[in-house]
């Protein structure tokens, strides 16, 4: 495979801080990359360099090996070879038709070059019906899809995704989600997620980069990072139990904690239990790591303030920085 | 209120009639609160883009001093320009004063501020993230520039209708640098005071209506191009 995009000794610096700091960073071609992390993490920063919106403070953008020149020009004609979807993207106050052609205008692809291009990008996002409504009378979720189909019609070689669903409800992300998993299962393009939702992750790439207070904290293969978290932030970001065992940290992933002895025993201080009908979940402490426990209805709840045993399933040793 | 009939009355048999010393006076004021106006958005737009988009030491102080000259008193302009077009004065050589292009220059000063102070409020108004995300679809500067005036468009048309209000309606900076001359530089604000002053208060009404007819043309095809297109679907 081939390094399509990546970044050497990248920093960048604001207001006197570093907001990110990555040593090394490399986006094959082809590849769903998932950027992870909590907000504030320094995601949307890494996209905007690496989509050459942004300049680094230090540090070298390399596209196919070689590095990004910082002539105006030259950059411009890089970067029309990327398309980008912000979070909340906004869009233009006209039609969705006009926006979806938008990023084809500055190329000078108009008319009918554009035309069956536009029709096809605002059909697989389910909003063909829509291509003569202004945007202004758009829900959250259809303008999402206008914005989506304004940078898929570009066909780019990098598509770059900033939180994508993050202005949704729940029913338009989900249906969203489920739409854009199949187009990008289909789409040959690297694509460049960002997103601080696990699942949304999981779902829509194949390779994850997690990034915690402006440093990379893992990268690689998702099936690797979601089974062998190299360490503690990762580990939690998606769901895992960080807890101590002779002096070292094991990761249990969601839903590996269970009643009873097991192949790890942990002692259980419970605080609350919440019966939500379908199932009870047991909320404790093991040493001083909240833990969350789910139990089917039919077994009998626990006292509150009492201790109980539980043990995991399956648990992957981290380390513990 | 006999004189006010009196006046609108006589004011449509002038324009009716087609007074040929009314149109003179009405096309004079078009025509020099137009090209005032125009090289207003020549300098202001622009002017009012950059303070708009871009942070600069001494950006504040700019905007202020652009604002604070919204409201510029015309007769101070008027007062200003003749002492600088004086023949004594350092812009004496270009020989301009009490000629139709002293006029422009005073209007134009009343009118840049106006155009450029509501053009960097209107792209300032903008989704800031607009910009990048233009970027992230390709757009070059220029691209983006038309496309951030394009979604301005409103209030920056709404600028030019107040540039276009400010100069055809001021009084004080014509009268002072044009010097009101008969076929020269009369227009209908001047051409309004004189008659007041002479006690035709008909004419003078007749030349407000026209003023008024005028101000209310300009700005309905502005409005009307403004509107074009903004309606909800």
């Amino acid at each position: 495979m081939i390094g399509l995009l990546g970044v050497r000794d990248l920093s960048v610096v604001r207001g006197g801080s570093r907001v990110l700091s990555v040593p090394r960073l490399d986006l094959h071609e082809g590849a769903h990359v998932a950027v992870v992390g909590p907000n504030g993490a320094g995601k949307s920063t890494l996209l905007r360099v690496l989509a050459l919106l942004e300049r680094p403070t230090a540090g070298t953008v390399l596209l196919r090996g070689a590095p990004v020149p910082a002539r105006v020009r030259q950059a411009l004609a890089l970067r029309r070879r990327f398309a980008v979807v912000l979070q909340h993207t906004p869009l233009c106050d006209t039609t969705v038709y006009r926006n979806v052609a938008l990023g084809l205008r500055f190329r000078g692809i108009t008319g009918r070059d554009a035309d069956p291009r536009i029709r096809l990008w605002l059909h697989r996002f389910g909003i063909g019906h829509l291509a003569d409504r202004h945007v202004r009378s758009l829900s959250g979720g259809e303008a999402q899809r206008t914005g989506l189909a304004r940078a898929f019609v570009l066909d780019p070689e990098v598509l770059f995704l900033d939180e994508p669903f993050a202005a949704l409800d729940a029913p338009s992300r989900d249906a969203l989600l489920n739409d854009l998993e199949l187009i990008l299962r289909e789409a040959r393009t690297t694509v460049v997620t960002i997103t601080h939702d696990p699942e949304e992750a999981a779902r829509l790439a194949d390779a994850l980069v997690v990034i915690v207070g402006g440093t990379v904290r893992a990268a690689g293969p998702k099936d690797e990072v979601l089974q062998h978290p190299p360490n503690r932030e990762t580990a939690e970001l998606f769901g895992f139990t960080v807890l101590p065992v002779n002096g070292h940290s094991v990761a249990v992933p969601p839903g590996a904690l269970g009643l009873g002895d097991g192949v790890l025993p942990f002692m259980l201080s419970v605080d609350r239990v919440l019966d939500f009908g379908y199932e009870r979940r047991i909320l404790g402490r093991v040493g001083d790591v909240p833990v969350e426990v789910r139990l089917p209805t039919e077994c009998p709840p626990p006292a509150v303030a009492s201790r109980i045993r539980i043990s995991a399933t399956r648990a992957v040793p981290i380390s513990s920085d | 209120m006999d004189l006010i009939l009196r006046g609108v009355r006589h004011a449509f048999e002038l324009l009716l009639r087609g007074d040929p010393q009314v149109m003179e006076i009405m096309w004079l004021s078009l025509r020099v609160s137009g090209l005032a106006t125009a090289l207003s958005l020549v300098v202001g737009v622009p002017l009012g883009v950059l303070l708009g988009l871009r942070r600069f030491p001494g950006r504040t102080l700019v905007l202020t001093v652009i604002n604070s000259g919204m409201g510029l008193p015309p007769v101070v302009v008027g007062l200003v320009a003749s002492i600088l077009l004086w023949r004594t004065g350092p812009l004496g050589f270009l020989d301009l004063l009490y000629t139709p292009s002293a006029i422009v220059l005073a209007q134009f000063v009343l009118a840049a501020p106006v155009v450029a102070g509501l053009t960097a409020a209107a792209i300032q108004q903008l989704d800031p993230r607009l910009q990048v995300q233009l970027a992230g679809l390709g757009a070059s500067r220029l691209q983006t520039l038309r496309a951030l005036l394009h979604e301005a468009r409103l209030p920056l048309l709404a600028a030019v209708i107040a540039g276009f209000g400010a100069v055809i309606s001021e009084v004080g900076a014509s009268m002072m640098v044009g010097g009101n001359i008969l076929h020269y530089t009369r227009v209908l604000t001047t051409a309004t005071v004189l008659e007041t002053e002479k006690g035709n208060f008909d004419v003078a009404i007749a030349l407000s209506v026209v003023l008024l007819a005028v101000t209310f043309c300009v700005t309905m095809v502005i409005t009307a191009a403004q509107q074009h297109g903004t309606e909800r679907r």
